[in-house]
């Protein structure tokens, strides 16, 4: 069985309320990028911007991240 | 040199071969084959060969053609994708069936005696050298390949 990681973003967003376009200009990174993290089509991270993500939504990893069966 | 302005030139190179080749298909052959058919002393042999060489030529026109999309994309930013590399494994596959047609049809006409030892030692030169740009092709096909997912690993990187 193969299994996916599930950016949960919005939950977070929604807890901050913070919209994804703060969220990006926090993280360095563009509106785009955050979709693709989203959206799941995604292939790497890199571990600074999962920090990046973390300080921006005061946040665990494991609270945005989540691993589940296709 | 700027990816646009390599884009440009290599388009400028592919429209030069590509009416050097249309002039000796359209031109050269024509003329210069009746002379050395008759130098042959068969002049019968003429259309055959005209024909057989039409032929081989229609691969590589093709080549061209996909030889212009790889370069329209190069322009637009898009060097490593799988599209190229698909392009090239087809100009790999055109120039080996060419050099095979030619090949198998050079045989065919020697021993129906209407060749001569030296044009079919021409031809194999030719067809070698087929050969040689096939598995070139086929190469930068795989190398393109391997960087188009590099590049989108890369791209989807966050």
């Amino acid at each position: 069985m193969e299994y996916e990681i599930i950016f949960n973003i919005d939950v977070m967003l929604a807890k901050r309320k913070m919209s994804v376009t703060e969220l990006a200009e926090r993280v360095g990174i563009t509106i785009s990028n955050i979709s693709i993290l989203k959206n799941g089509k995604a292939k790497a991270i890199k571990v600074s911007t999962l920090a990046k993500l973390c300080e921006a939504l005061d946040c665990q990893p494991g609270d945005i991240l989540e691993c589940r069966k296709k | 040199m700027s990816q646009k302005s390599l884009s440009n030139w290599l388009k400028g190179m592919i429209c030069g071969v590509g009416i050097c080749g249309l002039l000796i298909c359209v031109l050269v052959l024509p003329m210069f084959g009746g002379k050395l058919g008759v130098l042959a002393g068969n002049p019968s042999l003429y259309w055959t060969w005209l024909i057989l060489l039409w032929l081989t030529s229609i691969p590589c026109f093709i080549a061209l053609v996909f030889s212009w999309r790889i370069v329209s994309n190069i322009g637009n930013d898009c060097s490593f994708t799988q599209e190229n590399a698909i392009l090239l494994k087809q100009i790999s596959i055109l120039a080996g069936g060419d050099a095979l047609f030619l090949f198998v049809w050079n045989i065919v006409l020697f021993f129906c005696n209407m060749n001569h030892p030296s044009t079919l030692l021409a031809c194999m030169f030719v067809d070698f050298l087929g050969v040689v740009i096939a598995v070139i092709f086929a190469s930068l096909s795989h190398l393109v390949g391997k960087a188009a997912e590099l590049q989108d690993e890369c791209d989807l990187t966050i």
